[in-house]
């Protein structure tokens, strides 16, 4: 447990050091605002009680955009600069290597989310905010990342440059999200229609967020959600262990 | 010295690349194992799922009585719901966009109970557009549009405004009750249900014929019913039968020119007495002076009068035709403040309760430049009269009576509604340029579903809930406060801490 607390404070270290989380953070606290300032003016222009959820989903579709600039280093970088190596024959297990990596960039996504919070209480001043609603909403957004930070963990582990494990995962993000409405152009009366389409729009991690933003909690995104987050994290240690074998 | 042992030996190679496949199928395996797993794991909480509302009031819970109702369709229902249209009724009315979101939020709900609940949103130029002018009379928008396929032949078919779902503060856009549960469950049990609602309109008595499509029909009222509330028009023929047949959810007399017989009066009373409804729509002044109906509406709490009442503002641009502004105090009256209603040609009615047991209210008044005028003699000056009634005559009442043996037990009420002129329901009075005129439609609609009932009979169960989230007001000094701390304030943070640490870092 303290060589993975050691390693995840080295993984936020290399985070903090770096100006990328300061040009993240605030063009990402600048669009936020904008939008709550838009939202704050529509609710009350419409005599409407101000909803975080509308802002929430927006803020997903950001963060998808975000998660490969946060993940595309995570494993890339270590074989590029060639310290992989050195971390490999350190006294921590591979397994202990990839989570304190994938624990770091969630870390720092809550780092990134924790400004918007100020903007809860901002409205709750001015007006009232549903708060459980909310916090589920936060939920369903750090699960969410979490399954699409594993994924590109799981890419960067393939790649040696952080260039393309930034673009496919990406790519892969991107495919994710389109892949509901991809799932309305496939034919249903083919032999392959149905269960490609089932697949289709299981598999888009925005359909779950619905929920969570509206502030339910259903047991069925929960477990999908960490089932991916799980398999990725599962594939990507199987990928550093390769590394031994060849 | 012993030589070197060489590690590409033949057999050491092959060693190693079997060592090599074994590991990878392993990892293979093991992944597709693990990937198995996660799917089980998956399908089995598809199966065996819950949802807990963590909103603060509890907005996503639905009640067991509606969950049932919805677990239980054995037909698809489709709610086509229109976009909230953001123009004079918005501005009219402030709590509709509240209301329209939390309507949207309770049908997202209900449609996650089962895949047989499916909720469209309306979209011009596309297939919902089709299917809906293909099944309706007239689009509106704030609307929700049910639709329940049954067989191919058959659609069942229901519109219900948003406005009717809920009570709210048309100023400040509270919404003080909200009724949206049990009335969508209502019309969803409504349509499923094998059984429509019926109104059996009399015959043999000169009456207007409903389902004609002519000036002096009503086409599209009864069209109009068929969209809101899944209502068929039956005739009934009393002198034959003899009695209101027991299906009977109304009895429509419109507009007799001949009196009833006394068995025919006779069967009326019994319909009356076990709990009936009756819709009668007079002609004024009829060569006939129907003294048995005349009797017998007055035993069920109303008094029609044989004159016609006349505007006398408009003596010589026909001044039977009158614009009501004052409405009773009543549920089929909902929405009518500051709206005017045209009254074609109708004789006064006024509510005349016989008992404690029976309540009455006038449902409709001439304005006080009307009178009603008793001996209208053709080519004469119209002229009030000494001992005519002048200024807010009744033209239209609704009674009710306690009835102490129901046919049906969940009615112990018996309902009529008279208005004192048939014109006003027909064709002629209810269309714009050759279209139906929804919003004439729609008020009488109302005595219509007053006097049936059946939705507050069906969501009785369901209780209307209250919003502690107020809607959101903000001054253009809070206004300015927000974008300045959520624009300037927070994003100069992200600066600052990065500046921090660009220049801990140098240091």
């Amino acid at each position: 447990m303290r060589n993975l607390a050691a390693l995840v404070r080295r993984e936020l270290g290399v985070y903090f050091v770096s100006p990328m989380a300061y040009i993240i953070l605030t063009g990402l606290i600048l669009v936020f605002g904008l939008m709550f300032w838009t939202e704050m003016g529509a609710a009350s222009d419409f005599a409407m009680p101000f909803s975080f959820d509308r802002l929430l989903a927006t803020l997903a579709a950001i963060l998808v955009f975000v998660a490969p600039l946060i993940t595309m280093r995570l494993i890339a970088e270590e074989k590029n600069r060639g310290t992989i190596e050195t971390l490999m024959t350190a006294p921590v297990t591979d397994g202990q290597v990839v989570v304190a990596k994938f624990a770091a960039a969630l870390l720092f996504l809550m780092y990134l989310l924790l400004p918007t919070v100020a903007h809860a209480f901002l409205a709750a001043k001015y007006g009232t905010v549903d708060a459980p609603a909310t916090a589920t909403g936060y939920l369903g957004l750090i699960l969410m990342c979490s399954a699409v930070f594993s994924i590109g963990l799981f890419i960067s582990s393939l790649c040696s440059s952080q260039v393309t494990a930034g673009v496919v995962t990406f790519v892969v993000s991107f495919l994710l999200i389109l892949s509901s409405l991809i799932a309305d152009r496939v034919p249903a009366d083919t032999w392959y229609g149905r269960p490609a389409r089932a697949v289709l729009e299981r598999i888009d991690p925005f359909k779950y967020l619905e929920d969570f933003l509206r502030g339910i909690i259903d047991t069925r995104p929960v477990i999908y959600l960490l089932s991916v987050t799980v398999f990725f994290i599962f594939l990507t240690v199987r990928v550093l262990e390769s590394r031994r074998w060849r | 010295m012993e030589p070197t042992k060489r590690t590409d030996a033949p057999e050491e190679v092959a060693f190693t690349r079997r060592r090599r496949l074994l590991i990878w199928a392993n990892a293979v395996l093991m992944s597709a194992f693990f990937l198995g797993f996660l799917v089980a794991v998956n399908v089995i909480s598809d199966a065996r799922f819950t949802r807990f509302d963590m909103t603060a009031e509890k907005l996503w819970e639905i009640s067991d009585h509606a969950r049932k109702v919805v677990e239980g369709l054995k037909h698809d229902v489709v709610i086509y719901t229109t976009p909230l249209t953001v123009g004079p009724a918005v501005s009219q009315n402030r709590s509709l966009p509240n209301a329209w979101n939390q309507v949207s939020r309770l049908l997202f709900e209900l449609s996650a109970i089962n895949p047989r609940l499916n909720v469209v949103p309306f979209a011009a130029g596309t297939e919902s557009e089709q299917v809906l002018r293909m099944n309706f009379t007239g689009l509106t928008d704030n609307c929700l549009y049910f639709l329940v396929k049954k067989d191919r032949e058959q659609a069942a078919r229901k519109v219900m405004p948003i406005y009717e779902l809920y009570e709210g503060n048309f100023q400040t856009g509270e919404i003080l009750k909200f009724h949206a549960e049990s009335k969508v469950i209502s019309a969803i049990v409504q349509l499923t249900s094998d059984r429509p609602r019926k109104v059996y309109y009399t015959e043999g008595h000169k009456e207007l014929p409903p389902p004609s499509q002519e000036g002096r029909g009503m086409s599209f009222l009864t069209s109009r019913l068929g969209d809101l509330d899944h209502v068929e028009f039956k005739p009934l023929d009393l002198g034959q039968a003899r009695s209101v047949p027991r299906d009977a959810d109304l009895v429509f007399i419109a507009g007799p020119a001949r009196d009833f017989d006394p068995p025919e009066i006779d069967a009326l009373r019994e319909y009356w007495n076990g709990g009936g409804r009756i819709f009668l729509a007079v002609q004024p002044l009829t060569p006939d002076p129907m003294k048995l109906l005349r009797d017998f509406i007055d035993e069920c709490g109303a008094r029609i009068h044989r004159d016609i009442v006349l505007d006398t503002r408009r003596e010589l641009q026909a001044p039977q035709y009158l614009r009501i502004t004052a409405f009773g105090y009543h549920m089929i009256n909902q929405g009518m403040l500051n709206v005017g209603f045209r009254m074609v040609s109708s004789g006064s009615v006024d509510p005349a309760p016989k008992s404690p047991r029976q309540k009455a209210i006038s449902l409709m008044q001439a304005g006080q430049w009307a009178y009603a005028e008793t001996d209208l003699r053709p080519g004469a000056r119209i002229q009030h009269d000494t001992g005519e009634k002048m200024g807010d005559v009744s033209v239209a009442a609704a009674a009710e009576e306690e009835i102490s043996n129901p046919t049906d037990p969940s009615r112990p009420t018996a309902r009529l509604v008279v208005w004192g002129g048939v014109a006003a329901l027909t064709n002629q009075f209810n269309t714009i340029y050759g279209t139906a005129n929804l919003e004439t439609l729609d008020y009488i609609a109302n005595t219509f579903r007053w006097l049936m009932e059946v939705e507050q009979r069906i969501a009785d169960p369901i209780q209307p809930r209250s919003f502690k989230m107020k809607p959101l007001k903000l001054t253009p000094e809070s206004k300015s406060v927000i974008g300045w701390v959520s624009i300037v304030g927070l994003p100069l943070l992200g600066v600052v801490l990065g500046v921090m640490a660009w220049f801990f870092r140098r240091k």
